[in-house]
């Protein structure tokens, strides 16, 4: 195992001429936030140093100095993870990416833009919304930096349509473990170049290098988009209408699935309704909310007919209609609230908050008597647990969190048990571990379960070259030091 | 068209326990600014005291109205009360306030009159033509448009809160308070108040609140952040927080602005004690007016801040709490 | 119960409308048209009003062609029949103007149903150009109450008992009908339309009523009937730069100062 150098003030003082001073953070400096990310726990550690990089040039000047010191490095965006990826484990030197948040320029020649690392998710869809474009990866988490979303293949609600953020990255440029800079893949599209390694770095959650640019495909943004909220009494009909909808050459932009219990706990989270919870006095058990898009409101009338006699024929109880930017608006918002919803009625032990998740990935047609399955094992441990997913794909989000009476030791204990048992489950039945919150270090070891020893070596291989010293984002993804 | 003989104008105002409320006041100034060599004449429901008060911050006398159909508030009532001072003093205009009361008395006044009204103006001033030029907010602020009444009088306009300053009271200034006993015709009350309750809000709305003052780890601790309710509450705002604070128990986590808690766009935000970290920032960025407290000089919330102190939170927070009292009156 | 609910189709309010430099009008282009949100709640308080007493909605709104939309949008979500007011003459009505056409709409839709309205429900505001107004011009002109900020409405001896939202609470309000009521965002949602009703809507017939139809005077519609006028538009100022103020080294109380700047700063900003 690696010993790591220590930071000494004079290795401070160099990343600051680097930088500048008004950049660098040491100490009690440091804010608190920079020892964890969104899912607190799996961990929390202070870096030593943190540095706010403004330039390509900066952070291979501070990584550079890092590696001919032996010192940890570990590269940031919004801090808005869940596997604790961007935790500093080792300490050492964070390098946060998020000043670096310009929209370099759009090439509507080849239909790309060019960004930095740390722009927000938020602020490229805005931008391109306003001038008739899209980039159509959509994860939940909305101030995520397009550096971020690309180290986790972020997925989201539109991949079911468009395919995940891999699809739409053409070039990036990398500062490697080393400190040297170099540019992957290009803007062309088309490309059997040599190995991928443009391919490797995306999802490899900051171990393989430093990713400080990129280079972005956009479409056209769809003229007109509308959203349909299917109740269903039974999860069973609301999973066995998804595959309906392809065959029937619909195409939906987004289609997510989610149950009677996580509207109810959303209700309560925004204070009124979300959804009509009985219809024609019938109780929804789980609903369907889809999006079309298309080129006019006639198309998308034609669509939305077809997809609600589809809908009816599989028992739904009715077809809801969102097709005014307010209705439409609202219909998402419920559903991207879940998140928060879920998280303002866990409870707080130690410091902590008493909530884990996973977002494995089964086959569609075993996403229902999964979900079966996972709230029984819930039921057995005495755990609560919410879920809710990606019906297109079969991306599940399963949360599990603590009540005021668990402990804290004793919630980690039993949460542990039950990802266990519901990741084997999903293995056993042909899915895989993570569909796009990625391994970090919450992960790894159902990792390892998941994809069998060669497959880790093969990966810690791959990772030794990129980085000899092992100073990138020690202990994540496939190595424990 | 010239309309010489209507020259006074009107100061519907709102009274709350025997005194006109700022914008009333300010409603005062606003009236005094464009009456040229007419009188403004304050108009107090019930209240002498009211009515002393505003003449103290420029009007150049008052109304009190009284009557039997005055005791509890109604706006037809008052509207007619109203409608009935302006033809008698030939009226050139009539203000009110740009709240719901007072938006509601404009549309009554100015229909049963057969006139021109505008609501919610921010900005005023005369015209080449002696009528009165109002700055009336569109889509929701971001266009602005010029509107005048040029073809009939009064002008009844409602005037926004913060749109145009009190004037400094002169204590002792001369002007007649002259009592009007109003009857209102029974088919000109055409609704009845049957019950009026007072509620007070449980819950935190963060995103209606106009005013929000939040608190970040720089408070330092839970008491601390009570003081930053009574900065609220001089202001009629809400107690916002950042992620740290509500992690360290602070405060609960119904108050979070931020990535993970709710996004504001309040027209007044304060910062006290926060850092200015983009998970906060991307929260309450769209605030229209940005006031920031932090020790360190450096801090990113600066970059956003339309003024920022570079101080410890806990020492600006009691001072600005007197200071900012000192000027809402 | 008959009920009557007025519309207005603005662009959509979601979006940050600009004002074009160029031609000095807003820049809609692009904007999706969309009901009035204080016009939808009007609607959907109607609705559930319609389901709990009885009764037809009737849907109104002056506009030109492109309003019929909104129209079936209502028709969807719980009105029963819908006319769209349209003339020339009608075009830059201010709200008296409005007021006036409204009402010899009401009367002439009274009498293409044979019956009299007893409530007409109203957005409080339009968020294109929010003004307050043309409830209370429409009431006046009718010669029936209004009541504003309506938050709830239901049926009472000899008409209705409404709630009113006020600045720190609410009123409770006996009001006779007819009446108009101006409605303020209650603590529900507009419902979703169910694809069987947007179908039908979609199919659904809106007339058309004329300045003929109607009756009107040509002296109190348009900018000839208007009582205010919009002269001109402009954007507001800038948002400038930040003021940073470190506390004074050499006064006795540098916190007092500093602050006491800061809070000047921010009365003569109009923030407080």
């Amino acid at each position: 195992m690696a010993e790591f150098g220590k930071v000494t003030p004079e290795i401070v003082e160099a990343i600051k001429a680097a930088t500048a001073p008004n950049r660098v953070y040491f100490g009690a400096d440091i804010i608190e936030d920079f020892s964890h990310d969104e899912m607190t726990i799996y961990g929390k550690k202070m870096p030593d140093v943190v540095v706010d990089a403004t330039s390509t040039e900066e952070v291979s000047a501070v990584m550079k100095i890092a590696y001919d010191n032996d010192i940890p490095v570990t590269p940031r965006g919004a801090g808005t993870g869940l596997v604790g990826a961007c935790v500093p484990i080792y300490g050492g030197i964070v390098i946060n990416t998020t000043k670096m948040n310009k929209i370099e320029s759009y090439d509507l020649d080849n239909f790309v833009v060019h960004v930095q690392c740390g722009v927000l998710l938020n602020d490229l869809a805005e931008d391109c919304t306003r001038q008739g474009l899209m980039y159509p990866p959509d994860p939940g988490e909305k101030f995520a930096t397009l550096g971020g979303n690309v180290s986790t293949n972020a997925g989201g609600m539109r991949a079911v349509k468009y395919g995940a953020t891999r699809d739409y990255v053409r070039a990036m440029t990398v500062v490697l473990p080393t400190g040297e800079i170099t540019k992957f893949g290009s803007t062309v599209s088309k490309t059997s170049s040599g190995y991928s390694l443009l391919n490797l770095m995306i999802g490899s959650e900051g171990t393989l290098g430093i990713i400080t640019e990129l280079t972005l495909k956009i479409i056209p943004a769809p003229q007109e988009t509308v959203s349909l909220v299917i109740p269903f009494e039974k999860l069973s009909d609301c999973i066995a209408t998804v595959p309906k909808f392809k065959i029937n050459h619909l195409n939906p932009q987004a289609l997510e699935f989610m149950e009677r219990a996580i509207v109810d706990v959303s209700e309560r989270y925004v204070g009124k309704s979300v959804y009509p919870k009985a219809l024609d006095g019938v109780e929804a058990g789980a609903y369907l909310l889809v999006t079309f898009d298309g080129d006019s409101k006639e198309e998308l009338d034609n669509i939305i007919e077809t997809a609600s006699e589809l809908a009816l024929e599989n028992e739904a109880i009715d077809v809801l209609v969102a097709d005014t930017p307010a209705k439409i608006k609202d219909a998402w918002a419920a559903r991207s609230s879940f998140l928060e919803a879920i998280k303002s009625e866990s409870n707080w032990k130690d410091g902590e908050e008493l909530i884990d998740e996973c977002d494995v990935v089964v086959p569609l047609n075993e996403i229902a008597p999964y979900v079966e399955y996972v709230y029984q094992v819930g039921d057995k441990l005495g755990l609560r647990v919410e879920s809710f997913g990606h019906a297109g794909d079969g991306n599940l989000h399963i949360y599990t969190i603590g009540d005021d009476k668990i402990s804290l030791a004793d919630f980690k204990a039993s949460a542990e048990q039950f990802f266990d048992d519901i990741y084997a489950e999903a293995g056993r039945r042909g899915g895989l571990v993570s569909g796009e919150h990625a391994i970090g270090s919450a992960k790894m070891k159902y990792l390892e379960n998941s994809v069998g020893a060669t497959q880790m070596k093969i990966m810690q291989e791959i990772k030794k070259v990129f980085d000899p010293k092992m100073i990138l984002n020690p202990g994540k993804v496939c190595y424990k030091l | 068209m010239a309309f010489e003989e209507f020259k006074d104008i009107l100061v519907v105002m709102e009274v709350a326990d025997d005194a006109p409320a700022s914008v009333s006041l300010e409603n005062i100034a606003a009236a005094k600014s464009v009456a040229g060599e007419g009188k403004v004449i304050a108009v107090s429901v019930g209240s002498e005291a009211a009515a002393k008060t505003a003449i103290e911050y420029g009007a150049d006398c008052a109304f009190v109205v009284k009557g039997a159909q005055f005791e509890q508030y109604n706006a037809d009532a008052v509207a007619d009360a109203a409608a009935q001072l302006c033809a008698e003093v030939k009226a050139a205009a009539i203000f009110t306030a740009a709240t719901p009361a007072g938006k509601d008395l404009v549309a009554r006044i100015a229909s049963k009159l057969k006139t021109g009204a505008v609501n919610d103006a921010t900005g005023l001033k005369l015209d080449d033509n002696g009528n009165i030029q109002f700055t009336v907010p569109a889509y929701g602020g971001n266009i602005l448009t010029d509107v005048v009444i040029d073809s009939v009088r009064p002008q009844v306009a409602s005037i926004r809160g913060g749109s145009v300053s009190k004037l400094e009271p002169a204590a002792g200034k001369a002007g007649d308070v002259v009592v009007k006993d109003i009857t209102v015709a029974d088919d000109q009350v055409r609704y009845a108040v049957k019950e009026a309750v007072k509620e007070i809000a449980e819950t935190v709305n963060l995103e209606e609140a106009d005013v929000i003052v939040s608190g970040g780890r720089g408070m330092g601790s839970a008491e601390n952040f009570e003081k930053l309710q009574e900065l609220a509450d001089v202001l009629g705002g809400v107690v916002g927080c950042t992620r740290p604070a509500m992690e360290s128990g602070w405060i609960s986590r119904a108050h979070q602005v931020g990535q993970s808690g709710k996004i504001v766009a309040p027209k007044l935000y304060f910062a006290f004690g926060i850092s200015g970290a983009t998970q906060h920032v991307s929260g309450m960025i769209g605030s229209k007016y940005i006031v920031a407290v932090n020790k360190d000089e450096e801090a990113p919330i600066f970059d956003v801040a339309d003024v920022g102190i570079v101080g410890n939170a806990m020492d600006v927070l009691p001072v600005m709490i007197e200071e900012i009292k000192k000027v809402i009156g | 119960m008959e009920i009557l609910v007025l519309i207005k189709q603005v662009p959509d309010d979601s979006v940050d409308i600009q004002l074009d430099p160029s031609t000095n009008a807003p820049k809609l282009d692009g904007v999706t048209p969309v009901t009035n949100a204080f016009d939808t709640y009007a609607l959907e308080m109607a609705t559930r009003f319609k389901e709990a007493n009885g009764g037809t909605i009737t849907l109104a709104t002056i506009g030109d062609d492109g309003a019929v939309s909104s129209i079936k949008e209502c028709l969807a979500v719980g009105g029963d029949k819908g006319f769209l007011i349209k003339d020339d003459s009608f075009a830059d009505s201010d709200p008296a103007a409005k007021g006036y056409i409204l009402s010899k709409a009401a009367a002439k839709l009274e009498e293409l149903n044979g019956a009299k309205f007893d409530i007409i429900f109203a957005g409080k505001e339009a968020t294109d150009f929010s003004k307050d107004l043309v409830p209370a011009y429409l009431a006046q002109e009718l010669g029936v109450p209004v009541v504003s900020d309506v938050i709830a409405v239901d049926p009472a001896d000899g008409g209705l008992l409404v709630k009113q939202e006020t600045d720190t609470g609410y009123n409770m309000i006996d009001v006779a009908t007819p009446c108009v009521l101006a409605i303020q965002k209650p603590d529900y949602d507009p419902r979703y339309p169910t694809i069987k009703n947007k179908m039908k809507a979609r199919k659904a017939q809106v007339p058309v009523l004329t300045a003929a139809d109607l009756g009107t005077e040509a002296d109190k519609v348009g900018a000839a009937g208007s009582l205010t006028k919009t002269i001109g538009m402009h954007a507001p100022a800038k948002k400038q730069a930040g003021v940073k103020i470190v506390p004074p080294a050499d006064v006795e109380n540098p916190i007092a100062a500093a602050t006491a700047q800061a809070v000047s700063i921010m009365a003569e900003a109009k923030v407080l």
